[in-house]
């Protein structure tokens, strides 16, 4: 059995990634809700985010130092960014999906469609 | 379908930008704090920061004029827009503020979580088994279904590394066959 301390990080990490997955599935499950399209990429554009807001934050910190509130300036610049990006791909690329027919609301593209 | 296609568009993109090897974790100043035992004081800025934008969302759903309108289009599309409310101004919204989202928690974590190409298949598949054991639309469960999941995944991290997924789809597999529309959804969204 491990100690109690281990347990308490255990605990800890657990929760975390429990933020993380209740942040992400808010997101999936609202975007499914109101569209009923179940978005397969949205861990990978967690993930770009990710990579952004390294960039952004590698940048930063060489102009100002690295400190929470250049991490803050990072994520705020990378979020707004991500968003712009959500809504151009539902605006260029989903939307031309919405005409074409769903059989039981489920878009899942076949050729002979 | 479309989404499937865009996770390996974004996939490569990242690979041609930011390349295939491991990015070093950022480094705020964070000293270690001692708790009973050495625990880093992120984790509480974490959920700290993870619960202020729950509240956050609560707060534009079931407050906001633009979260009445996005809630009113889950329920029923049409009446939305015989309203006279645009649909599609609606729709792309709800899609940036997904993603939005998505990209904040992608910030937050980014201090105790190194960046490696993988990691995102990992875990899209632990959150739609999040969001089919809570119930779609409903945020409330998809709280409660991210706590099971998150900590039974973390401790079956530590008793037994390789079932840990294992475990999560027999929850998913019991709560299916128990209710299939998710422990909280409704029943119309199934």
């Amino acid at each position: 059995m491990p100690d109690f301390g281990s347990l308490l990080i255990q605990l800890f990490s657990g929760f975390s990634r429990a933020m993380m997955l209740f942040l992400l599935s808010s997101g999936l499950s609202l975007i499914f809700g109101v569209m009923n399209i179940l978005n397969f990429a949205h861990a990978t554009l967690w993930l770009l985010a990710a990579y952004l807001t390294y960039t952004f934050f590698q940048i930063f910190s060489r102009l100002w130092g690295s400190e929470a509130l250049v991490l803050m300036a990072s994520i705020v610049l990378a979020t707004g960014i991500m968003f712009l990006l959500g809504v151009a791909i539902e605006r260029f690329l989903i939307r031309r999906m919405y005409s074409r027919s769903c059989p039981n609301n489920s878009c899942l593209l076949s050729p002979s469609s | 379908m479309l989404t499937f296609a865009l996770i390996l568009i974004f996939s490569d993109t990242i690979k041609l930008f930011w390349g295939v090897e491991n990015r070093r974790i950022v480094l705020p100043i964070e000293p270690m704090e001692v708790l009973g035992s050495f625990v880093n004081p992120y984790f509480f800025i974490i959920i700290a920061a993870g619960c202020g934008i729950a509240l956050g969302l609560w707060f534009f759903l079931h407050r906001s004029r633009y979260g009445k309108m996005v809630r009113a289009a889950v329920f029923s599309r049409d009446m939305v827009s015989a309203l006279g409310i645009r649909i599609p101004a609606i729709y792309a919204g709800v899609f940036g503020l997904g993603v939005g989202l998505a990209a904040l928690t992608a910030g937050i974590f980014l201090p105790i979580m190194p960046l490696s190409l993988g990691i995102d298949m990992d875990l899209i598949v632990q959150c739609f088994a999040v969001v089919v054991i809570g119930g779609f639309g409903s945020i409330l469960g998809t709280f409660i279904a991210s706590l099971m999941v998150g900590v039974v995944y973390s401790f079956s991290i530590l008793f037994w590394p390789d079932g840990a997924l294992a475990i999560i789809f027999l929850i998913l597999v019991a709560v299916l066959i128990w209710r299939p529309w998710g422990l909280f959804g409704t029943e119309l969204r199934y």
